[in-house]
């Protein structure tokens, strides 16, 4: 890094605000950015909606964070049973668990999601699930039954690259059973990097498929889940009527640009939940995009 | 390389197992709507027009019909009464029992109102799959000319200017910000999901047809950016191997200068296979487009995702999510399977499409002796 901005000096100032290493750059800028929005919160919104905000965020983050630990779990779950059955003499049951992940990949995810959403809706009606906190933890799960196939594409593609090595085989020879291979030898020292990025990717495609399922069932669905008896999260705070008009402005500013400046004051709300949902799938992308480019994955 | 037959009869069993799975759980449905038999009962006994039950002689008339009909006793006679009254009662406050206000079921009737619900939303998705692929074609080409030709981006351009020149530098290349701004303007707006656009839009534009419907799945949800994305990572990954080297010392031309005679034209961005000829890039797209489709089928299911986030969202009367949706509402179980099956088969088919251009290339690329 040095050596090459002696080498080029003017590449200095650009790369001071732009280095090389874009993952970590946006995830400053994405957490500084956060940062910002909440003291412009703290400045001009009032405090039952900005304490709203606050929940909404919160539970949108615990929700996709759910979903990327129980995605991983059971991704490494199918991988592991998929390298099981991947024997001559299990072919049959590897050829049908292969044939049962397909079919769940092929399931649209929203469609997946409803469906697991109208039965949560049918616990939380008839007060089995009452805890907040569980209804989360419960959306995050459903929601990693549509992306950890993802997961498994993952940690096979690593196995694969890694088994025909000399290595493997030789660890073999040495009595090294073969899951602590793939666990220790292949994943954990060797793969770090690749599920670090799947795991950011998952993150941001679990953040998109929550906002997007509670932003449906709380205007589709009012009649059924209410924005009262399911905790709040950033799409089920755009659904609002208050975030609606907000978000409503926009139009209007574009051919009447003296509304500009009330967007960013007296329509908060809205262009808020807004702002911070794109956001933070933009830095989400771009963190994952730097990690591939830093590690050429 | 698997044989075509193999792979479309692993395609279409895929959707035969699918549909046997939803046509159980259709004849199970089905059974569950029937009335418990006492209910069942009553309901018939109050579709006889000529017995008035608020009234204590027919319901002494129907007591003694009852017992010498039936053989039935007093106390059965009047436990049938007991549920004739609860079923009155029921039809009353049950919103889902009132006239109008009755659940659908599967019927040739119903199944003809979604069908062509169901065509439109088939003919927007593909709609929508081509015009994104070759946009995301386009646009991965694009990037990929402009970082091998070592254009830096507006913003670093921009900042080089400024150590360069110091503060008259940074007003007058001023139109450099404006674009590094326009261009985050626009992924912003590339990732953001479709219902944020569409509420944003609504109060200037008609929100409500096929078209716009078309231009947010293609522009919003991250699914462009994302698809272009995988395209110029391969096209990267691609550019580094060994036969380019090969490509250049055969003469190849290497200039990916745009719109120069011997860089890159403007129209073999949209067109790449036929205009690139005698170009190394043309290998390097080739080589990338064959591993492009085999993401496609992961793409379509989020596609598809898009766009029934869109039509929910929208909450657009007569398409087939919103229908979807309100049959959902209405635990109307049986025509919320058919439409989720339906969904299910267009990823399917796309799949398979995917799979099939793929065994057509590879067939082209592979040397069998």
């Amino acid at each position: 890094m040095m050596s090459d901005t002696r080498r080029h000096p003017r590449r200095q100032f650009a790369s001071f605000f732009l280095p090389d290493r874009k993952d970590l750059l946006w995830t400053v800028i994405w957490i500084g950015g956060l940062v910002i929005v909440w003291v412009w919160f703290l400045l001009f919104l009032n405090e039952p909606a900005r304490l709203r905000m606050q929940t909404a965020m919160a539970d949108t983050l615990l929700s996709a964070g759910t979903v990327v630990v129980s995605a991983f779990l059971m991704g490494w779950g199918s991988a592991m049973l998929l390298h099981l059955l991947d024997r001559p003499k299990r072919k049959r049951l590897y050829l049908a668990a292969t044939f049962l992940l397909n079919l769940l990949r092929s399931v649209p995810q929203i469609i997946g999601m409803l469906l697991g959403y109208t039965l949560l809706a049918a616990l939380v009606r008839g007060e089995t699930m009452r805890s907040e906190f569980l209804q989360v933890l419960a959306a995050g799960f459903l929601t990693s039954l549509v992306v950890f196939q993802e997961v498994t594409d993952v940690i096979q593609e690593r196995i694969r690259h890694y088994r025909e090595m000399d290595f493997v085989s030789a660890l073999l020879v040495c009595g090294v059973p073969e899951f602590t291979i793939i666990n220790r030898e292949i994943l954990w020292k060797n793969s770090v990097a690749h599920l670090v990025q799947k795991a950011v990717s998952v993150f941001g495609r679990a953040i998109f498929l929550v906002c997007s399922i509670d932003f449906i069932i709380s205007v589709g669905l009012s009649t059924e889940v209410s924005l009262t008896n399911f905790p709040p999260t950033l799409g089920s705070m755009l659904a609002s009527l208050d975030s609606k008009q907000d978000i409503l402005v926009i139009g209007s500013a574009l051919t009447e640009p003296g509304l500009l400046p009330s967007l960013f004051f007296e329509h908060l709300q809205g262009i808020g939940v807004a702002f911070v949902t794109v956001f933070t799938l933009v830095c989400l992308y771009r963190i994952s995009n730097g990690l591939v480019e830093r590690h050429r994955l | 390389m698997q044989s075509l037959r193999h792979i479309v009869i692993e395609h279409l069993f895929s959707i035969g197992i699918v549909a046997l799975v939803v046509a159980g759980i259709l004849l199970l449905l089905r059974d569950s709507h029937g009335l418990p038999p006492e209910e069942e009962r009553a309901h018939r006994f109050l579709q006889i027009d000529s017995v008035d039950y608020t009234s204590q002689l027919d319901r002494a008339l129907f007591r003694d019909a009852y017992c010498d009909i039936a053989g039935a006793s007093l106390a059965k006679a009047d436990s049938v009464l007991g549920a004739i009254d609860r079923r009155r009662i029921e039809e009353f406050t049950n919103p889902e029992l009132k006239q109008g206000g009755e659940r659908k079921t599967l019927t040739w009737e119903t199944a003809a109102e979604i069908l062509p619900m169901f065509a439109a939303f088939a003919a927007v998705y593909v709609i929508v799959l081509l015009v994104t692929v070759t946009a995301a074609r386009t646009l991965a080409l694009y990037r990929f000319v402009r970082r091998q030709s070592g254009r830096w981006s507006a913003l670093r351009r921009y900042l080089a200017s400024v150590e360069r020149g110091g503060m008259a530098a940074a007003i007058s290349h001023a139109g450099l910000l404006v674009n590094a701004f326009l261009r985050g303007v626009a992924v912003m707006i590339l990732f953001s999901p479709s219902y944020v656009v569409a509420y944003a839009l609504r109060t200037r534009f008609d929100t409500d047809n096929a078209l716009f419907m078309i231009v947010l799945g293609v522009f919003t949800n991250g699914v462009l950016i994302t698809l272009s994305n995988k395209f110029s990572t391969l096209l990267d990954a691609e550019s580094r191997k060994g036969y380019v080297q090969t490509g250049l010392v055969k003469g190849l031309r290497s200039s990916y200068e745009l719109g120069r005679s011997r860089g890159i034209s403007w129209m073999s961005l949209l067109r790449p296979g036929r205009r690139l000829q005698g170009h190394v890039l043309r290998d390097i797209y080739c080589n990338a487009e064959i591993q492009l489709i085999p993401a496609l089928k992961e793409h379509a299911a989020f596609m598809v995702t898009g766009l029934v986030i869109i039509e929910m969202a929208l909450n657009i009367k007569g398409h087939l999510c919103y229908a979807m949706l309100q049959h959902i509402l209405y635990r109307e179980y049986d025509l919320v399977l058919l439409i989720a099956f339906g969904i299910f088969g267009v990823v399917k088919l796309t799949e398979l499409g995917a799979d099939v251009w793929h065994w057509l290339l590879d067939r082209r690329y592979t040397n069998d002796v």
